[in-house]
Formats: C-alpha cells, sequence, structure tokens
C-alpha cells in the first residue's frame, strides 16, 4: 500500500509540473500575439479606439482602401519600395554571406583566423556608427536619394553574418569536396553541386535573415530618403503616419499598413519553414 | 594502369613537423601496395599526396613516368575511396556514380554503359536508385569503389576503406576487393592499420612508423625477414617475444646469454654467418626475437632438443583451436607486464600444466631473429654489409687468409696485425686473379648474394641475378680504397669519404648580377627570351595559315542540304522522344497504381487483422476478469486483480495503436522504397531522353555551321600557344645561383626547379649543404670560381687524387685527377658541375636533389 501511495504522489507530482509549465506558456503567448490581435482588430475599426479591443465603431474595409488610393501616403509605392530593396538585397547578400562562409570554412590561406575575428567584431558594431560615413561615401558615388544607395548599403556588410553558415559547412565532411575533387569537380562545381544541395537548411536561413532585416530596417532608411515620399521604405513611411498630431485619425490606417506589411514575411517564413527541420546529411558519411 | 615512382618525397608542416621523410619507392603496374602502420604514421598522408589533395613539400612524384607535382586531383587520373565513403547524399546510387563521368562531359550512352557495368560487377544493380542513407555499409563503401572503378583510373587509392564496417562485413569486402584487383588488374594502394588487411591483400608492404618507412617488402618476407625490431613486432599476433641478450662467439659455438635471467642457449657459428662480427663479443647487448608459434613445449619435440629454457608459466589464454602461455624466462618475473623476459607460447592445449609451474621450452633458434638495442636494426641482414678478416700489413704488402695483396701507395707505410673489413660493394667479381669458390647462391629481391669461399672461410658477395652458378670458381678482386683496417682500435686504413661537403646559398639573377657586374649573365637571358618570342611567333603563324586554309575550303561549301537534313534529324528525335517520355509516364502511372492498390490492400488487411487480434484480446480480459469476481471472495486479491484490469484498460489503446503503428511502418517502408525506384527510374529515363537531344543538337549545331566550330577550336589553340609562350618566358626569365662564397654557380633550371618547388619562397634564406663526388671539378682560368691551395697528393693505384683547400669551404676538397701536374702551395682556380650532387636543406635536413 505504501508503494502505491508512493506511485500516486510521483505521478501527481508530474501532472501539477504540467499543469504549471503550460499555464505558464499560454500566458506568454497570449501576450505575445495579442498586440498583434489588437493591430489586426484596429485595423478593421471605423473610429480610433484606444482601450478597445474590439474594432471601435464597427467593423470596415476602409482602411484597406484607403491605404492603397491615399496621395498623401503612397504606401503602394513604399511596399514596392521595400519589396524590391529586400529581394535584391536578400539574394545578393545570401550569395556573399554563403560564398564567404564556403571559403571561411574550406579554404585554407593566410589570415584566415585574423579575418574571421575582424568581422566579428566589426559586425559587433550597431550599423548606425558608420551612417555618417556611409552618407558621405554615398553622396561620393552619387547615390544618395535612391533606393539603390540603400540596397549598397545593405550588401555591402553581408559578409559578416558568416559565422552561423560558416558553423554548418564545418559540419559537412571534408571528404565531399574531395572525392568531387577527385572526381573532377572545380571549387565553383564542388559549391554549386554538392554544397548547396546539402545545405538547404542554412541557405533557408540565410535567405529568411536577408529578407528581414532590411524589409523592417527605419534608421538608414528614413536617413537615405531625406523625406522623400517615393524613397520610403513601409517602415519609414508608417511612422511618418504618426507623428503630425493626427494620430487619432490615421491610426486604423496605420495598423492595416501593419497587416499587409507583416503578410509577405510571415508566408515566405510558412513556405520556408519545412526545410528547418529536414536533416539532410544523413547518409553523407556513416550515421 | 600505370606504374607510380615516389623520390624523396616529403611531407612538412607550417609548424615544423615532419609527417613523411624521405619516401622513396617504385611501385609497378598492376601492383597491391598497402601501407600500414600505427595510427599518425604518414600513411594517409602519403596517400593523399599521391591524389593530390595534400602538397608535396619536397621530392617528386611520377604517375605513368609524368612528374604530376603540381597537377590538380581530377587531372592525376586517379581514383579514390575514402574511409567515410564520401557519397553525395543528395544524389541516387546512380548520379553517384555518374558524377565524375559527367563533368567529364562523356557521351550520355556511354555513362549508362560504364555505371551498369560497374552495378554489375559489384552487385548494385537493384540499389541504382535508392539515396545513400537508404543503404547499409557495405553497400555504401561498395557504390564508393564503384564510382572509383567505373573511371578506370591509372591508380586506385583506397584510405582504411574498411575501418568502418563491422568483422564479418569486412572480411566480406575484404576478398571482394582482393577479387576487384584480379579483375582490373590496375594498380591499387591501400591505407590500413590493420595488419591482417596488409598481410591478406598486398602484394608488397610498406610498414611505417612516424613517417619514416621501416620496410617495403612482401608480406611473406615481412614476416620471415624483418628488418628492425618495430616490423618483427608489427606483424604477428600475438607480438613477436623479445628478449635481451648477448651473443659471444666460442670457437665454431655461439653462446646466447639473456639478461636478467640464468637461461643460456649455444647455436653453431654456421647460423650466425651473416651477423656483423662486432656483435658477437659478448659485450654488445641485443634484442632476440622469436615468434611464439616457434617456441614449443611439446614433450615429443623436447625430448630430443638441445635448445631447452626454463620458463616460469603465468597465466592463459584459450583461443579454442589452441592456447597461449604466458610465462617470463626470469623466474622472478610476473609475465604479464610486457617486458624482456615475458615470453608467450602458442600450444595446443594447456593440459598438465598449471599456473606457477615451471617448464621446459624448445627454442627454434633457426627462426630468431637479432636486433641491436640501440637503433634496433636487425643485425642478420639477408644482404650483409661487410666482411671481417684477420689481416697482416707489412713492406707494402697486406696479408690476408693465404693472400697476398700490394698495398697501394698511400698506404705503404702501414704496419701491423689486425681486423680488415671489407664492404661487401668492394669485392668486384670477374676481376683480378684471386680465385674463390661459390659454395651457395641466395636471391634476394633483384641481387644474388655469394657465398664465397677461400681456404675454408666464407664471405659474401653482391652479383646481379643469375649471373653465377653454385659451384662455380671465379675470379675476385678487392679495392683498397673502400676497405677499413684496423690495428688495436685504431683506424690505420679508412676509405675516402665518397663526396666532398660544401655549404651554399641560394640566390636570384639580379643578386649575382650586383655582385658580379657581369653583363653577359643580363644578355644571354635577354636572348634566350628574344629567340622564345620569334619561336611563339611562328607558331602563332602557323596556326593562323592552317586555319585560313581550312576555313576558306569550309565557306566554299553549299550546307542547305545538310541544315535541312539535321533539322530532320533532330525533329524526328524530338517526336521520338516525345513519344517514348509519354510511354515512360504511363508506364511509371501503371506501375504506381498497381503498387498503390497493392499498398492500399494490405494496409486494410493489416487494419483488420490489428482490429481482429485485440479484439480478442480484450474480450479475453473482460471474461476472465468478470470470471474472477465472480470466484475470488479475497478482498485483497479482488482489489489487486481490479487493479490489473484498470492499467490493462488504460494501456490497451496505446498498445492496439503501437502495434497497428509497427506494422503499417513496415509496408510503408517497403511502399516507399519501391515507389522511390519507379520514380527513380522514370526521372532518369527522361532526364536521359532531354540529354540525349541536347547533345544530338549540340552535333547539328556544329555540322550546320562548321567554320564557328572551327573558330572555335582555332581560339582555343591560339590561347593554348599564348599561354605556354608565357609559361616559357617566364620560365626563361628565372635564372638561379648556389652562391659559395664568391663564386656563383649558375644552377640549371632542374635543380634550381627542385629546390623552389621544395621550399618556396623561403628557399633564399636557407643554408644548403652540397655534397659532390670528386670527378665533379674542373680547373680553370676563369675569375668567377672558386679559388684553392693544393695542400697534398693521394695515390690510391687506379684513382689519384689531389687535396685542396679553399676559404669557402670548411674541409678539405678532394679533386679527382689524371696526374699530379701541380705542386703543394699552388694557387688554382676550379668550377663544380652540380648536376651529379646531392643538396640538401641543412635546418630541417630535407633532402631537395
Amino acid at each position: 500500500m505504501i508503494k502505491e501511495n508512493k506511485m500516486h504522489s510521483q505521478k501527481t507530482r508530474e501532472l501539477i509540473k504540467k499543469i504549471v509549465i503550460y499555464t505558464i506558456l499560454v500566458i506568454i503567448s497570449v501576450i505575445w500575439i495579442f498586440p498583434f490581435i489588437y493591430l489586426i482588430m484596429q485595423s478593421f475599426s471605423k473610429s480610433f479606439n484606444d482601450y478597445s479591443f474590439l474594432p471601435g465603431g464597427g467593423f470596415t474595409f476602409d482602411n484597406y482602401i484607403a491605404l492603397f488610393t491615399s496621395v498623401e501616403h503612397p504606401f503602394w509605392r513604399w511596399f514596392l519600395n521595400t519589396l524590391i530593396i529586400a529581394s535584391i538585397t536578400c539574394i545578393f547578400q545570401t550569395i556573399i554571406v554563403l560564398m564567404t562562409s564556403y571559403a571561411f570554412s574550406r579554404l585554407r590561406f593566410k589570415s584566415r583566423k585574423a579575418l574571421m575575428k575582424l568581422m566579428l567584431i566589426i559586425g559587433m558594431f550597431p550599423g548606425f556608427l558608420s551612417m555618417v560615413c556611409v552618407y558621405f561615401i554615398l553622396d561620393l558615388i552619387g547615390l544618395t536619394g535612391s533606393i539603390f544607395g540603400l540596397v549598397l548599403v545593405y550588401v555591402a556588410g553581408s559578409a559578416m553574418n558568416y559565422y552561423i553558415a560558416k558553423g554548418f559547412f564545418d559540419t559537412i565532411p571534408k571528404s565531399l569536396d574531395e572525392a568531387a575533387m577527385i572526381d573532377g569537380a572545380s571549387k565553383n562545381t564542388v559549391f554549386w553541386k554538392i554544397i548547396m544541395p546539402l545545405s538547404k537548411p542554412i541557405v533557408v536561413y540565410t535567405i529568411l535573415m536577408a529578407f528581414t532585416a532590411p524589409w523592417g530596417d527605419f534608421m538608414l532608411a528614413s536617413y537615405i530618403a531625406q523625406g522623400h515620399l517615393e524613397l520610403y521604405n513601409v517602415a519609414v513611411g508608417l511612422q511618418g503616419m504618426l507623428t503630425k498630431g493626427n494620430i487619432n485619425q490615421n491610426f486604423p490606417i496605420f495598423c492595416a499598413g501593419g497587416v499587409v506589411t507583416s503578410i509577405p514575411i510571415v508566408t515566405l517564413f510558412f513556405c520556408l519553414q519545412s526545410y528547418y527541420v529536414e536533416g539532410v546529411t544523413g547518409g553523407a558519411v556513416k550515421g | 594502369m600505370a606504374g607510380l615512382k615516389l623520390e624523396h618525397i616529403y611531407k612538412v608542416y607550417p609548424n615544423g613537423t615532419k609527417a613523411v621523410s624521405d619516401f622513396c619507392m617504385d611501385i609497378k603496374d598492376g601492383e597491391f601496395i598497402v601501407f600500414v602502420g600505427p595510427s599518425g604514421c604518414g600513411k594517409s598522408t602519403t596517400l593523399r599526396m599521391i591524389a593530390g589533395l595534400e602538397d608535396i613539400s619536397a621530392g617528386e612524384l611520377y604517375i605513368d613516368n609524368r612528374i604530376v607535382n603540381d597537377v590538380t586531383p581530377k587531372d592525376r587520373d586517379i581514383a579514390m575511396v575514402f574511409q567515410n565513403y564520401a557519397l553525395y547524399p543528395h544524389m541516387t546510387v546512380y548520379e553517384n556514380m555518374a558524377f565524375g563521368l559527367r563533368l567529364r562531359h562523356l557521351p550520355n550512352d556511354e555513362i549508362h554503359r560504364k555505371v551498369m557495368w560497374a552495378a554489375d560487377v559489384l552487385g548494385l544493380r537493384e540499389y541504382l536508385d535508392r539515396k545513400p542513407n537508404a543503404m547499409s555499409g557495405g553497400q555504401r563503401q561498395r557504390v564508393s569503389l564503384g564510382r572509383a572503378i567505373l573511371r578506370n583510373p591509372k591508380v586506385m587509392l583506397l584510405d582504411e576503406p574498411l575501418s568502418n564496417l563491422d568483422a564479418k562485413l569486412r572480411s566480406q569486402m575484404r576478398s571482394e576487393i582482393a577479387k576487384l584487383h584480379q579483375e582490373l588488374k590496375t594498380t591499387f594502394i591501400y591505407v590500413t592499420h590493420d595488419q591482417v588487411e596488409a598481410m591478406t591483400l598486398g602484394t608488397r608492404v610498406v610498414v611505417m612508423k612516424l613517417g619514416v618507412i621501416q620496410q617495403i617488402d612482401t608480406p611473406k618476407n615481412l614476416y620471415d625477414y624483418p628488418e628492425n625490431k618495430f616490423v618483427a613486432g608489427f606483424i604477428g599476433t600475438p607480438q613477436m617475444n623479445f628478449f635481451e641478450a648477448t651473443l659471444n662467439r666460442i670457437g665454431d659455438n655461439v653462446e646466447i646469454k639473456f639478461e636478467y635471467s640464468d637461461n643460456k642457449l649455444t647455436i653453431p657459428y654456421n647460423e650466425l654467418l651473416k651477423v656483423h662480427p662486432n656483435y658477437l663479443d659478448g659485450k654488445h647487448v641485443v634484442y632476440v626475437g622469436l615468434r611464439c608459434e616457434d617456441i614449443t613445449v611439446d614433450p615429443e619435440v623436447c625430448k630430443n632438443s638441445h635448445s631447452l629454457l626454463n620458463v616460469k608459466v603465468s597465466h592463459f589464454e584459450e583461443l579454442g583451436n589452441e592456447t597461449l602461455i604466458y610465462g617470463d624466462i626470469n623466474m622472478q618475473g610476473d609475465g604479464f607486464r610486457e617486458s624482456s623476459t615475458r615470453v608467450i607460447i602458442k600450444a595446443n592445449s594447456s593440459d598438465g600444466i598449471k599456473i606457477g609451474d615451471v617448464i621446459k621450452a624448445h627454442f627454434n633458434i633457426h627462426k630468431c631473429h637479432f636486433f641491436d638495442k640501440k637503433t634496433e636494426n636487425s643485425i642478420v641482414p639477408r644482404l650483409p654489409n661487410d666482411n671481417l678478416f684477420k689481416a697482416k700489413c707489412e713492406n707494402g704488402e697486406m696479408k690476408v687468409l693465404s693472400l697476398s695483396l700490394k698495398l697501394p701507395k698511400v698506404y705503404e707505410d702501414v704496419k701491423g696485425e689486425g681486423d680488415l673489413l671489407v664492404p661487401i660493394e668492394s669485392i668486384s667479381l670477374n676481376k683480378g686473379n684471386i680465385k674463390a669458390k661459390i659454395t651457395n647462391i641466395e636471391t634476394i629481391g633483384q641481387t644474388d648474394l655469394l657465398y664465397l669461399e677461400i681456404d675454408g672461410r666464407t664471405f659474401f658477395a653482391k652479383s646481379g641475378l643469375k649471373e653465377f652458378s653454385k659451384g662455380q670458381t671465379i675470379n675476385i678482386d678487392f679495392d683498397l680504397s673502400k676497405v677499413y683496417f684496423k690495428v688495436n682500435e685504431e683506424n690505420v686504413i679508412t676509405p675516402l669519404k665518397e663526396r666532398d661537403v660544401l655549404e651554399g646559398k641560394f640566390v636570384n639573377l639580379k643578386t649575382a648580377f650586383f655582385n658580379l657586374k657581369d653583363q653577359t649573365l643580363i644578355d644571354g637571358k635577354n636572348k634566350v627570351i628574344e629567340e622564345l618570342k620569334t619561336k611563339h611567333a611562328a607558331l602563332v603563324q602557323e596556326e593562323n595559315d592552317k586555319f585560313n586554309e581550312e576555313a576558306s575550303k569550309l565557306r566554299g561549301l553549299d550546307l542547305t542540304e545538310t541544315i535541312q537534313k539535321n533539322k530532320e534529324l533532330l525533329n524526328k528525335i524530338k517526336a521520338e522522344n516525345a513519344q517514348k517520355a509519354k510511354e515512360f509516364k504511363e508506364t511509371y502511372l501503371a506501375e504506381y497504381k498497381k503498387l498503390k492498390g497493392e499498398h492500399d490492400r494490405i494496409v486494410s488487411e493489416l487494419k483488420a487483422e490489428n482490429k481482429r487480434i485485440f479484439d480478442e484480446k480484450k474480450a479475453t480480459e473482460n471474461r476472465e476478469f468478470k470470471e474472477f469476481l465472480m470466484e475470488n471472495k479475497d478482498k485483497d486479491a479482488i482489489r489487486k486483480r481490479k487493479e490489473d484490469h484498470r492499467i490493462f484498460k488504460e494501456i490497451f489503446p496505446k498498445d492496439k495503436a503501437n502495434d497497428l503503428d509497427m506494422k503499417l511502418s513496415n509496408e510503408t517502408l517497403r511502399f516507399d522504397s519501391e515507389v522511390t525506384t519507379i520514380k527513380g527510374v522514370y526521372k532518369r529515363s527522361i532526364k536521359e531522353l532531354k540529354l540525349n537531344y541536347k547533345e544530338a543538337s549540340r552535333k547539328v549545331q556544329d555540322e550546320n555551321n562548321p567554320v564557328k566550330a572551327l573558330e572555335r577550336a582555332h581560339a582555343k589553340a591560339l590561347k593554348e600557344l599564348s599561354v605556354n609562350a608565357a609559361n616559357e618566358i617566364e620560365k626563361a626569365n628565372l635564372i638561379f645561383f648556389m652562391r659559395f662564397g664568391d663564386y656563383y654557380y649558375e644552377l640549371n633550371s632542374v635543380i634550381s626547379n627542385k629546390l623552389v618547388q621544395g621550399l618556396g619562397t623561403s628557399v633564399f634564406s636557407k643554408q644548403f649543404k652540397i655534397e659532390l663526388p670528386h670527378d665533379a671539378y674542373t680547373i680553370t682560368e676563369n675569375s668567377n670560381s672558386l679559388p684553392v691551395t693544393v695542400k697534398d697528393f693521394k695515390d690510391f693505384g687506379n684513382k689519384k687524387f689531389m687535396i685542396v683547400t679553399s676559404p669557402e669551404v670548411k674541409d678539405d676538397i678532394y679533386i679527382e685527377v689524371e696526374s699530379f701536374k701541380h705542386k703543394v702551395g699552388d694557387n688554382l682556380h676550379v668550377v663544380v658541375n652540380l648536376e651529379n650532387s646531392i643538396i640538401t636543406e641543412t635546418a630541417m635536413n630535407i633532402r631537395l636533389y
């Protein structure tokens, strides 16, 4: 009988533990999801209402229509700007990051370690420290007041994010490269035909990082746009809606903008998420 | 298929560690070479250097008589099998094997044929469309082998291919590799740390330790004639027994006295003829090695034996068919520790022997090996180096045995009685007038060892294979410039050193010109470059002319007909392909449907079976439970039974689901793999169709526009020519000198290439030791030369030497001359010739030339 009691108490303890953990998790997720739901709700409301969770003044789509038709706030243009900037940056940054990481992982050249450390340390400084300098450089090559200036700034520093991808490449056995080299592949062929297909998870990760960073960037974007409405990206544009003391009037439209902005990122995440889990290297070596 | 030659190969890492030192080997076509040694002995590094995955620090590697030091792995025509297989996980087996051929742009049908051939050889046909992670270790390694053989490489390199497999699979794959070697007749180089693999597979085995070759020989010879203690201990399990002992020659017998023990053995001197006589003085400690199968405790053998030793038994190791008896020849020893008195004996059984017993063991002394304690080298070499005689010198004559030899002029004053050491090389055959009888001939590798006899004394000489026959009497001569003569422990006759040693530095043209101010150096270089340029221009002109001629011929042709024909051909192929693709798809779909149907049927059957079994189980339990309650009135028992029933009910659904899952997962796995197979076949067929079309269209393009194809070839040829010219001019620009003090010797391209290749740019900051033969000097009037002063003369009868000193050189230089023209104290100038010299880098001791 004593034994049974012990068993019971063990079970109860487990149960209590679980209940506590799940309660905490539920609370956290509610806290996290609440602002987003609030945003969605507000974007459907007719008038701004601070303390109401439900759409104030009834449910409407007008905010979305206003968002895309307003002349004062050319959201459509901003959205396109951001998409162009993010896409171009994403493509170049992904390629540069992966190639840098591969080089650091596989090639042995002089000052390799020093270079790696240097890049890591420079990467730790916040980007805005160099803003004035960057502005002057862009001015010199005539790219101020253009979204491509922004692209250039984003892409230029991309090699500094080599660290995670390098760690991944280090786990791919070197003998694969060697086997391919003996089979007659050049370094280039090895990279594109052997390493890339094996690195889907890290490629996806790099793409996501390269896309989201410029998508939500505010500081550099507002600095380089120099107040030209047609050069804004969504973050700068949306922020601009709220500064003029007409918060009450614009807030629902701002919320609608927020919802629209989040759509591409969410889609991207959902599409590419499955690759995260895929353990592709299985079978390369004894496993 | 080709031979390999490795010449003085070194691998030195940037931190100065030498992974491989002075690796020299000749590998013949079709040999199976095994590199074996403990981990970290440089065997894999050597293999990777042959493959081109690792740079060669110094030395030269030839594959098929072509130097390949700077050739990339893909152009060396080698194939390699890795320990971890190194299969591309995202490709199917077929693609894995075809990858290399695709990169070489082979026609598609040839690739297919080769892959199928390799798959047949290795029994991989059924797995062609699987991915590597769906295969077992043995199968993966087979794919890896397949990938290697289908390229038909000149050399197959295998880097511990079996280490990742379990014992049973390993022996199976071992015989498959042996079979493969027999079928392909390619050169195999195989790296392993497992001596069983080495002994069973290799035609020759290279034993390595700490980057240095210990011995290269056939497995049999390694076992029977190990050259040093390491090889003796490494080959054979259990390890060879080693004892420390001294050898003392007493008349016609030699007494072996074991250290740390009272045991002694006496053996006839005939057994130890080849032993260097220095070791038979009873003072030198040597290792005596004897394998455990050459010691026996069999009473029948022991009864008639003269070489019995006392052994104290410490423990046994039963192996089933035989027993290893561990013991100690030192009665105080424990027999567990590896010591120089521990002894392992192989016996049929341990019957009648108890732990602690002192037993008699027979040592088979014919099988004994002897090693020097310090150098650990064998002191019974198969090819002995020296012969030792008692000799006496007086009045310019030397008396050896019953012979009397005339001493050369230099040694005329030598007197006394002592030991004469005659190196085996200094005995020349079929010369002179000393008669000797050949009593025995032993063939060792490419040489014959002759046992010669004069006055009942046996000594050795070397000859080529089958030059002489046993019983023959031949003329021999001793070369007295190569012998040592010792009187009272003092060398009174020592041979000349074979080479003089000079120290030099490596400098480039600019430095040499700066110091010499000799305009001819620069002019000579410029002239050579000018010549090269003219030659190149002529070649380009020729190529252009050829192109113009052919192009004009082609331009005149009317191609409308060909174009029309080709267009029809392409269309026909396209239509055929479309038809075939459709057929493939239909077959695929039909097969898939069939499989799917079967799969569904099996799944539903399994589900039904699962339901039936578990319904039955549930019913039984319920019935039993009810019956129990009805029959039993004990309260505790009922409670217990109730609890059991509750648990049954709780786990019942999980149990059922698990069972179903297990059954289904087997089936799903089967279905999936079948589907992957047919899908793979389908995909591959479609891909092949596309590739065929692509190939055909490329060919058609060339036919339709032959001028363009010709232009392409022409551009390629021109580029090649210009690259060649640039290379040659660059080479001509590089002139290097070896500097001895103020004397600059212009190095030829072979020497300077080797030095630069070995050391890179640090070549300029290193010191070099140059060993020159005595005939590499010429006396000259040229001022750019080595100033020397004559010191002495030596006359060896057949050779005359002038000894000179130089301020630039530490030691004396011996110059071989025809006659003595100069006087002592004369100042002369000599130039040297480095072509036959040995050049070594002094700091790291790397032989470069």
